[in-house]
């Protein structure tokens, strides 16, 4: 390089890392040494990285002691949701994993040819569906569940596993704490987050919403890697035009939609 | 400056995985202030790090069974846990204003912290930063990473973390100048 070449910020930033390769990595230090404008901008930028190496307050032990044992007990059960969530009708559960995943996946203003099912299969609890995998993005979510739900095969042999007939579905009270927001058609909740804090217990928001979802109506449940955190996703159909869509990871919200049809 | 326990966490991590509780627990307490820090220079609180370190050490123990073991133990938690981070920060930003004299809408607000200005300095600058140059920056500069580990967390390719991290501290250089001032000045409140 010439003399009259500056260095610009990425290669002055990649040279205090150690990090500059090629041709730039054998030129640059005499460069800097013979340029004061180089150098001055690279001691600019090495005071912000020293600023930024400063150690933030340290958290106390008796922190750092409930997390570990909060950690500790959240993961001493194995299943990753409760029975109750497992349980659906076996014979209907291929016909509700199709009902939901179309409009879920379709995201279309149209109308569904599903209406009618989801109508039809209000006896019906969640389906359950096999572990889905990592999945990154909302567009990989709704791809996935669909290549998985599509196909009537795949959604009977899913529904196959963790059902247990017979057993009574949890029932949401009718009249739920936590409402839905009105608005677009792919919008977060304004309340799909956070805790409610109640005057004596803190309440699960994630369980709240859950609760939005009447155990009689067409609804999917399935575990799933969302962009490195496990969570299991939770869909339901609220009404005929509404399909709801949550992934948790524990009381943690992920994702928060709804969804027309 | 980093602190790397890299073969202890990885037999730790393995151990742990077959189900040896105590192992587990040894793990996570180690990482606790590791995954902690982090947290706190990328929310910018305490409050809000310490919720993300929970939700971070919940899924760096859940994750577990995932571990490959391919990459470091501690690239791979880093990137969990900047992962919990990052979704916690971004459900924040997409929460909607609370209504001023609304009783039940402080419940998320925490007070400024009432710590030395020097971090405030620091955690306000931060602040004005995209969550991606955040990140880049505080996993080099704080966690000490490389940028080969850093695309590896972020899941970006090593010419972008060049570049992210170039452009995050170019950006924080005016920000940050008044720490090099003789005269210190009573810090700003975040935006």
């Amino acid at each position: 390089m010439n003399d009259d070449d500056h260095l610009d910020d990425e290669a002055l930033s990649a040279a205090l890392d150690g990090e500059l390769d090629g041709e730039l990595a054998g030129a640059a230090p005499a460069h800097l040494a013979a340029c004061n404008r180089c150098s001055a901008r690279q001691a600019e930028l090495h005071a912000v990285a020293l600023a930024l190496g400063g150690e933030p307050a340290a958290p106390s032990a008796s922190r750092r002691d409930a997390a570990v044992a909060t950690v500790l007990r959240t993961t001493r059960r194995a299943p990753r949701f409760s029975p109750p969530m497992l349980v659906a009708a076996a014979a209907a559960a291929a016909v509700v994993a199709v009902a939901v995943a179309v409009p879920l996946l379709t995201r279309s203003t149209s109308r569904p040819k599903t209406t009618t099912a989801a109508g039809r299969l209000r006896a019906a609890g969640p389906v359950t569906v096999p572990d889905l995998g990592a999945i990154e993005t909302e567009g990989a979510l709704h791809d996935l569940l669909l290549a998985r739900l599509a196909t009537p095969a795949r959604s009977a042999s899913a529904a196959a596993r963790g059902v247990a007939p017979g057993a009574a579905p949890a029932q949401a009270p009718p009249g739920s704490a936590v409402s839905p927001s009105p608005g677009g058609a792919v919008s977060p909740s304004p309340s799909g987050e956070a805790k409610v804090t109640d005057s004596s217990v803190t309440v699960c928001q994630a369980d709240l919403l859950r609760q939005l979802h009447r155990s009689d109506a067409p609804g999917y449940e399935a575990v799933l890697v969302w962009r490195g955190t496990p969570a299991v996703v939770f869909a339901f159909i609220s009404t005929r035009t509404e399909v709801y869509v949550m992934a948790r990871a524990g009381c943690r919200i992920l994702v928060f939609e709804r969804f027309s049809t | 400056m980093i602190e790397r326990q890299a073969s202890d966490d990885g037999e730790l991590a393995s151990r742990a995985r077959g189900g040896d509780r105590e192992a587990l627990e040894t793990l996570l307490r180690r990482q606790y202030r590791v995954v902690h820090r982090l947290c706190r220079r990328l929310t910018g609180n305490d409050a809000d790090a310490d919720d993300a370190a929970q939700e971070a050490l919940l899924a760096i123990a859940r994750g577990l069974p995932r571990f490959d073991g391919v990459s470091a133990f501690g690239t791979w938690a880093y990137r969990v846990a900047t992962n919990a981070c990052l979704d916690e920060l971004r459900r924040r930003h997409r929460r909607p204003e609370p209504v001023p004299d609304d009783p039940a809408a402080p419940a998320w607000e925490h007070p400024p912290d009432e710590v030395a200005a020097d971090r405030v300095d620091v955690d306000a600058a931060l602040a004005r930063l995209p969550l991606e140059f955040r990140a880049a920056v505080v996993l080099r500069d704080l966690c000490g990473l490389d940028y080969a580990e850093i695309a590896e967390v972020l899941g970006v390719p090593p010419g972008t973390v060049r570049s992210r991290i170039a452009r995050g501290r170019a950006a924080l250089v005016p920000l940050l100048a008044r720490n090099q001032t003789s005269e210190p000045e009573r810090p700003k409140p975040v935006p």
